[in-house]
């Protein structure tokens, strides 16, 4: 990372520190109880302790949602490649898409989980469909903003259908899809968790239940914190790849 | 030799607001190597009949003839090359990516890769060599339409067609583009059409000028100017440059059009 770019973050970082700090000295001077409240040092030490399993319970939720943020996005590419090509299958489609984005996670993911099961799969699903809705559109609206800029120079010089996907389409989609991607980023991670909220035998929703049902508090918090930072992680992947890429010529 | 030939070209477009006709009986031809200028006010059917030209529209009316071929198969044959008026370059792809890549679409040429040597030539020509390796965003207007004129030159194209070459650049670039562009046109031999609003630029590119009056373009007139190709900056100071110029500003008045002198 350039220098540049950690200073451009640096009062976020700051912000962050002081409402940590902030927090603490009011939880200690008011005395607020931990099941209202509790201390970010106090979420800080349940991360470490042993029934908060966190290195299980991340390591699930992490397999669950980047397998959902690959096939999710990896579905919505090919169905947005799909309605940009084909206007017979933009107005077949293109409603449903719409139609499945209106749709709330947490009634579908009953539903998905009966049908698939507790395990990877269920979770892979629900995460997908939250994520496939962005880079379908995204991608849609990248391929279709690249057909009339660049049709006329390929045309002249007789390039096939393929060729122009390949060379023009797809290239000028990669800033959109790569925003599309940052949204996923964190999509992911809350699919994930719905999921194992409706049944699950491990992962940080399984974790929060757990948490809940005990009123272990700092717990609760310290898996929120988690699957934030998680999330954090898996936008800061596709931006770093954001940087490589579309920061050479943009 | 005559190397392209439009006999009673029309077009027509449909639009929301019902047809509008861009163009109307265009006749003539044009000579193997000869620089012609087409002028005409804003809308007069300049782009039209480049498009037609380029097989990228199809005449309502009329015919064109490419060395005896329709534009479609001299498109597909790659003896068209088209600088368009927005320089339209790939901005992920680098100066030379740019140029090649009417050489990596298409049917390809049986001979395979161009010569290097080649491509190293056409940069400097176009001076961009220095600038090779960068991308479309770090160039400047004026390099941006010289990289879009090497790449419409890459496959040394029998007809070469410009659309408003020099349009949106500053007083300096623009004279300076314009008199490289003489001789890159000179040294190059292909048939050249350039299409311009400017009575300046057509005057100074054109061995011929084709005068067209406003919407639906027709042809006025047509404009010989004499000194020889390539053109040197010291032409725009001439008496002969001067007389052009007012023939052409007469004709384009007398079609009804508002013009651009600079």
């Amino acid at each position: 990372m350039r220098p540049s770019e950690t200073g451009r973050y640096l009062p976020a970082i700051l912000l962050a520190f002081v409402g940590l700090a902030a927090a603490e000295v009011v939880v200690r001077m008011f005395k607020v109880p931990p099941y209202v409240l509790p201390a970010p040092t106090m979420v800080l030490a349940s991360l470490f302790q042993p029934n908060t399993n966190l290195a299980l319970h991340v390591q699930v939720t992490l397999s669950e949602s980047a397998s959902g943020f690959l096939l999710g996005s990896i579905v919505g590419f090919l169905l947005g490649v799909l309605v940009a090509e084909s206007p017979l299958a933009a107005r077949t489609l293109l409603p449903y898409v719409i139609g499945s984005n209106a749709v709330p996670v947490i009634a579908i993911a009953p539903i998905l989980v009966l049908w698939f099961g507790h395990g990877l799969v269920s979770k892979t699903i629900v995460s997908a469909f939250l994520c496939f809705f962005p880079l379908c559109i995204n991608t849609y609206r990248g391929i279709t903003y690249a057909t009339p800029l660049y049709n006329d120079l390929f045309s002249v010089y007789g390039s096939s259908r393929w060729q122009f996907f390949l060379k023009a389409k797809v290239p000028a989609a990669v800033p959109f899809i790569i925003a599309g991607a940052k949204l996923n980023a964190t999509y992911a991670v809350v699919g994930a968790i719905v999921a194992e909220f409706i049944g699950a035998s491990a992962g940080l929703g399984f974790g929060m239940l757990q948490a809940s049902y005990s009123l272990d508090v700092p717990r609760l918090w310290a898996y929120i914190v988690v699957s934030v930072v998680m999330g954090m992680v898996f936008y800061g992947v596709v931006w770093a790849g954001d940087l490589l890429y579309l920061r050479r010529f943009e | 030799m005559r190397y392209v030939e439009i006999s009673d070209l029309s077009h027509t477009y449909s639009t929301s607001q019902g047809s509008v006709e861009a163009l109307t009986s265009v006749t003539g031809s044009f000579e193997q190597g000869e620089t012609i200028a087409v002028l005409g006010p804003s809308g007069c059917g300049k782009s039209t009949l480049l498009r037609c030209l380029a097989g990228l529209l199809r005449p309502t009316v009329g015919t064109i003839r490419i060395d005896g071929r329709t534009p479609a198969e001299a498109s597909r044959e790659k003896l068209v090359g088209f600088a368009f008026q927005d320089p339209t370059l790939l901005k992920w792809r680098t100066v030379t990516q740019n140029i090649l890549l009417p050489a990596e679409i298409g049917i390809k040429q049986p001979d395979g890769q161009l010569p290097s040597a080649y491509i190293e030539d056409l940069l400097r020509t176009t001076r961009m060599t220095e600038f090779r390796h960068s991308f479309p965003s770090e160039l400047s207007g004026g390099m941006q339409r010289r990289v879009a004129l090497a790449r419409a030159l890459l496959l040394k194209p029998k007809l070469l067609l410009l659309d408003e070459p020099l349009t949106g650049l500053d007083l300096v670039t623009r004279t300076e583009l314009m008199v490289e562009l003489s001789e890159i046109l000179h040294r190059v031999g292909s048939t050249t059409i350039v299409v311009t609003h400017s009575v300046e630029e057509a005057v100074f590119l054109g061995s011929r000028i084709v005068v067209l009056s406003s919407r639906p373009g027709q042809v006025l007139d047509v404009v010989k100017s004499v000194e020889p190709q390539p053109r040197r900056v010291t032409y725009l100071e001439t008496e002969s440059f001067r007389e052009s110029e007012a023939a052409c500003r007469t004709l384009l008045f007398s079609g009804g059009g508002t013009i651009a002198t600079k």
